[in-house]
């Protein structure tokens, strides 16, 4: 009798640029080897770029726009944001889109409803969810360790030197410092203080907003933004975003019995201070990555295994990115 | 003054073509990333005396290199470095630049150092890429410039400090609020606006007087302070104790101390396969076996050995030049820049 053989599933990449050769591509080589998935095109609109990641595949092909025949079994999407939205209603596969996964509420709506509709699954790139730190700060708060939340301070920036291969960052609306690595600062914000999921109880308004340059793409920003949950507590948060200034890269969490500080950047401990007492506290978990290249791995798998991997699905899953996609749209309209 | 201006968005250069622009100066820039001259906001200064069309400019006074290769696969490193440096001379010469800079570092020495800083010209070393290219560009300058009558000047900078200074301030700031324990080295360090004050104060002096001073210039005014009298400078402003750690490092090697890997990387170079560069074949696998067999001593990780630096790197300034900014004023103007930028810990 013939020994059945799964077919090996298929992975389109939309979007040939510097987070895909970065990031992705290494991963996916070790998938590809590991025949979790076969690459079948690399699109992008400059095709030299697509050419250059086409390459590094066994049997991969550059296009300049997605083709008309059957749908692969998954598409992972890393264009500037602003083509997102029509790459993920014209994608029928399980996706995995880089962040921010939609410009506006509407976008996200509408997606959300399709989503749905089409029953097709949608990870975002919110990578530093799976961070160790992340889970080990959200784990202290939930416990109460610093008794009830009051402030949130982030403060990310590096001094600009991404090689990004498009002017996406100086010409696209959504090109700004507030897209890029603000998304995942004030995501690791909201998720870890918990009031991402706490649906239609959490309003918003903006205190004061500071840019650089005034209009978007601008490259500094410092915004003061006050969370109200449920008509009763009021949340504070400041935001301290740069790309001309290396900035802190750590978000501060300021309860009415201590403080926790982690870094912004991939790390395993948080430093927690009560009562004077400074501790640094380790993530001692065993099934956390261990290193960013990991926490890729992971993320990949989430989308690949989706059951095994159930709960850092409903981590990563579309529809947890609405508050952040209003307070986004807002900050970035502002 | 009129100064042509190569890696315009670098840290150092940005400060640079500020003061300039400040005294009055005219900068030729040479931006070879656009997108970073845009993010740094270079394109929102309306000033007629920052230039970027360099076909435009007939003559410079001084020209200066801030740029060397970054984000290049390691393999290309050497080839990019000398088309680098063979345009910058290309373009100063051309534009009859009569003095001409080129900022180095004392990593050519080795991180951390492995040989007596003295400032003279060195013989190629390998090891690091970063000292690799900054040594190429050094001898292609001394070797190129021999025969031209303007003055080449390099001017080899100890560890930078400064406001938004990467390595040196915001990184040891970040170790200081996670608790990272810190050595107890000499800094060797510089502060970003005496540097900046050096390179105009060699702009505007007198060309005899400066070809007979030599052609390298070392600075590090504050390298008679440890990493100690730094950190507790600025742990105090912090309002955090700072950790300290002994280490002992007799050598320390940046690559993976593995035989097999180094020579599987250097291989193909020495045999041709990639691209070529002026390397003695034997001198390179003589380096990488010994390289390969040095332990690497220090054991915690993410942490420079330079914190843990046992040689001093000296200043080695024109006579009649004396820093401006002391130490207590360089940390006055950090700190408050470290305290605006969310690096004190818990308000």
């Amino acid at each position: 009798m013939k020994k059945y053989k799964e077919k090996i599933k298929t992975l389109d990449i939309i979007g040939c640029g510097a987070v895909i050769a970065l990031y992705h591509f290494p991963i996916l080589k070790y998938l590809e080897k590991n025949n979790f998935i076969r690459v079948r095109y690399c699109i992008d609109s400059n095709i030299d770029n697509a050419k250059k990641i086409a390459i590094g595949f066994k049997n991969a092909y550059p296009a300049k726009d997605l083709k008309a025949e059957e749908k692969a079994d998954y598409a992972v999407l890393t264009t500037p944001p602003e083509a997102h939205y029509e790459y993920l209603i014209r994608v029928e596969s399980d996706m995995l889109v880089e962040k921010p996964p939609v410009c506006t509420i509407e976008e996200f709506n509408n997606i959300n409803n399709l989503k749905m509709m089409m029953g097709k699954s949608i990870i975002v790139g919110f990578i530093r969810r799976l961070f160790p730190s992340v889970r080990l700060a959200k784990l202290i708060l939930e416990k109460g360790l610093i008794g009830k939340l009051k402030a949130i301070v982030v403060y990310e920036g590096k001094r600009w030197s991404w090689p990004s291969y498009s002017e996406y960052p100086v010409r696209s609306k959504w090109g700004g410092v507030i897209y890029d690595t603000g998304s995942h600062a004030l995501d690791m914000a909201l998720y870890i203080s918990g009031v991402n999921s706490l649906g239609e109880n959490i309003s918003f308004k903006i205190k004061t907003i500071k840019k650089e340059p005034k209009y978007e793409p601008a490259h500094e920003l410092i915004a003061q933004i006050i969370l109200d949950i449920d008509n009763l507590n009021e949340l504070f948060l400041s935001i301290n975003l740069s790309r001309r200034q290396n900035l802190a890269n750590i978000i501060r969490f300021i309860g009415t019995k201590g403080s926790i500080l982690i870094p912004t950047d991939f790390s395993n401990y948080a430093i927690l201070k009560i009562n004077k007492e400074i501790k640094k506290v380790y993530c001692n978990e065993e099934l956390v990555p261990r290193s960013l290249e990991d926490a890729f791995k992971l993320e990949w798998m989430t989308l690949l295994k989706r059951e095994e991997y159930r709960d850092y699905f409903d981590i990563l899953e579309f529809s947890n990115f609405k508050l952040l996609t209003i307070i986004l749209q807002t900050i970035g309209e502002g | 003054m009129r100064i042509l201006v190569y890696g315009p968005t670098s840290y150092i250069g940005e400060f640079f073509i500020r003061e300039c622009l400040r005294r009055g100066w005219e900068v030729v820039a040479k931006v070879r990333n656009p997108v970073k001259w845009e993010i740094i906001g270079f394109n929102e200064i309306k000033s007629k005396n920052l230039i970027t069309e360099l076909d435009k400019i007939k003559k410079v006074d001084a020209a200066i290199n801030f740029a060397y290769v970054q984000d290049s696969p390691w393999h290309l490193v050497h080839r990019k470095t000398r088309a680098l440096i063979s345009s910058y001379l290309h373009d100063a010469l051309h534009l009859s630049a009569d003095k001409i800079i080129e900022i180095s570092s004392l990593a050519v020495f080795g991180i951390p150092l492995k040989m007596d800083p003295v400032p003279a010209p060195l013989k190629m070393q390998y090891g690091n890429l970063y000292m690799e290219q900054k040594l190429i560009a050094e001898r292609t300058l001394l070797f190129e410039m021999q025969t031209k009558k303007a003055i080449p000047v390099i001017i080899r900078l100890g560890n930078v400090i400064g406001p938004n200074a990467k390595s040196w301030t915001s990184n040891l700031a970040k170790l200081i609020i996670l608790q990272m324990p810190l050595g107890n080295g000499i800094s060797n360090s510089t502060y970003i606006n005496n540097i900046i004050n050096y390179i105009c104060h060699i702009i505007t002096t007198e060309k005899n007087y400066l070809r007979a001073f030599g052609p390298i210039h070392h600075i590090a005014e504050f390298s008679d302070y440890s990493w100690k009298d730094i950190v507790d400078k600025l742990g105090e402003r912090l309002d955090l104790e700072p950790r300290y750690s002994e280490q002992n490092i007799k050598e320390y090697m940046e690559d993976d101390n593995n035989i097999v890997k180094n020579l599987g990387k250097y291989l193909p170079y020495i045999f041709g396969v990639l691209p070529k560069e002026s390397v003695n074949p034997l001198v390179k696998i003589i380096y990488i076996i010994k390289s390969s067999f040095r332990i690497k001593k220090l054991d915690i990780p993410n942490i420079s050995p330079v914190y843990f630096e046992k040689k001093q790197f000296r200043s080695y300034t024109l006579e009649d030049w004396i820093p401006p900014f002391s130490f207590t004023e360089a940390m006055d103007n950090i700190s408050e820049w470290l305290k605006k930028s969310g690096y004190s810990f818990f308000e």
